[in-house]
């Protein structure tokens, strides 16, 4: 059959004109760029939306509680045998509670979590059910404000696979949770991974949080202080055996310093001042030298916060800083600021 | 353990800590030198606390009702399709392919 003449093939397999500039690309090669352009673009935003639309949760036997607050086409629902917890005998399936509370039968099984919208300012927190919690991260649906499974042993996955969390993230205690700080998500308030052990990674790599983090207990975390973010409210290091700099470097934290067996800083903390002084400070075990201590303490002592605590066991101090000791230490109604300090050596 | 100032005899063992209050510092406390001290500001023995927990409450926004969840729900869209607009029109001038004549 003749076919001369005919038009066979309108694929862009000659000149082809973007945005009206001339740019000579194939068909092949022109799909090739659309979908590079997406993943480049969307990459990130694909990641979350391929996220589980319900969550799954794997339990064992016993007492569960957690709580998802965003009430808007909530349901829970959990495997055959589920008893209220109050009384221990009534049959429960479903749930619309906000934090119902159960207790999952011998054998254990899934609970499925559905709700009509997981991103915005919400917050999914396991409580009691801490325990029982066999789920994996890669399970979460797409979160995108504050998720708490502080002491979910037996969680697994790695920080990678976590939701897009903005606000809040404690997996203190999940000490099978695995991954480097440079996975997680932006988070801008708070982070807790205390004794998250398997964690590792850097200081730089850290979200740009604002307000706390704890790595308590996470020896293979590295960096100095001078890589940490912005922080104004707590910062606990305790136990980052790796982690080195000057405490120079912090800015002024307003609840707690720990920075208990971080033998490699150094330095004296005196970047305080009235109010903005940690409630609580711990640097025992840190390689501050007696000079560093005086020098933090008098600047502690010209600070206004009162009934704190300095604890600094194992350390020592010159006499250059008793002044400092007694105005601290005397008790408020006497003119002094009412602290506790702990454990200090004078040489 | 915390050895009370009024009882230290000259000696400690391994892993004690002479207590006293800011009173009995500002009066010869602050004499001892090469042994540990905690000083309080009534002498009694400070409390214990595990890792402090207490974060403050961080200011959640109020929650949104749905004509509010539905603008967002808009904006969304409209930020995704503005992405989706974005990425370069591409225009194609298309060129007949002569057949060959099969005879």
């Amino acid at each position: 059959m003749a076919l001369s003449g005919r038009i066979k093939n309108v694929l862009p397999n000659a000149a082809t004109i973007i945005n009206g500039d001339a740019l000579p690309v194939t068909g092949g090669t022109l799909g090739a760029q659309l979908s590079a352009i997406e993943d480049v673009a969307l990459s990130r935003q694909l990641k979350y939306w391929n996220r589980p639309a319900a969550y799954k949760i794997k339990v064992a036997a016993g007492r569960f509680n957690m709580s998802w607050d965003n009430q808007i086409g909530t349901m829970w629902v959990f495997p055959a045998g589920t008893v209220l917890y109050s009384d221990g005998t009534t049959p429960i399936r479903t749930s619309t509670d906000v934090k119902p509370d159960v207790i999952i039968p011998a054998g254990g099984g899934y609970v499925w979590l559905v709700s009509a919208m997981w991103n915005g300012p919400y917050t999914l927190r396991s409580y009691d059910t801490s325990a029982i919690l066999k789920s994996a991260l890669a399970d979460l649906p797409s979160l995108t404000d504050t998720l708490n499974l502080a002491g979910c042993t037996l969680v697994t996955g790695a920080l990678s696979d976590l939701p897009p969390l903005t606000n809040y993230l404690s997996l203190s205690g999940c000490s099978q949770v695995t991954g480097d700080l440079a996975d997680l998500p932006p988070l801008t308030s708070r982070l807790d991974l205390g004794d998250c052990s398997n964690v590792t990674g850097a200081l730089s790599d850290l979200p740009p949080l604002t307000f706390y983090l704890s790595l308590s207990n996470c020896p293979n975390v590295t960096g100095a202080l001078s890589d940490l973010p912005p922080l104004a409210y707590t910062l606990n290091l305790s136990g980052c055996t790796n982690v080195t700099g000057a405490l120079s470097d912090l800015l002024p934290l307003t609840n707690t310093l720990n920075l208990s067996n971080c033998s490699q800083v150094t330095g004296a903390y005196t970047a305080v001042n009235g109010s903005n002084v940690p409630t609580t400070t711990i640097l025992t075990g840190t390689g501050l030298s007696s000079t560093d201590m005086d020098a933090t303490l008098i600047a502690y002592a010209a600070c206004t916060k009162t009934g704190g605590t300095f604890t600094a066991t194992g350390k020592t101090r010159t006499t250059a800083s008793d002044a400092a000791v007694l105005h601290l230490t005397t008790p408020t109604g006497s003119g002094g600021l009412g602290w506790t300090v702990t454990g200090l050596t004078v040489v | 353990m915390y050895i009370k100032y009024a009882d230290y005899k000259g000696k400690l063992a391994k892993g004690d800590i002479i207590l006293m209050s800011a009173t009995q510092f500002a009066n010869g406390g602050d004499k001892l030198t090469g042994i540990p001290v905690t000083i309080t500001p009534d002498g009694l023995p400070p409390i214990e606390m595990d890792e402090p927990d207490q974060v403050e409450p961080v200011p959640i926004p109020p929650e949104p009702t749905p004509t509010e969840l539905l603008q967002a729900e808009i904006a969304d869209l409209k930020a995704r399709l503005a992405k989706v607009e974005a990425v370069p029109i591409v225009k194609t001038a298309l060129e007949p392919v002569a057949e060959k004549t099969i005879t």
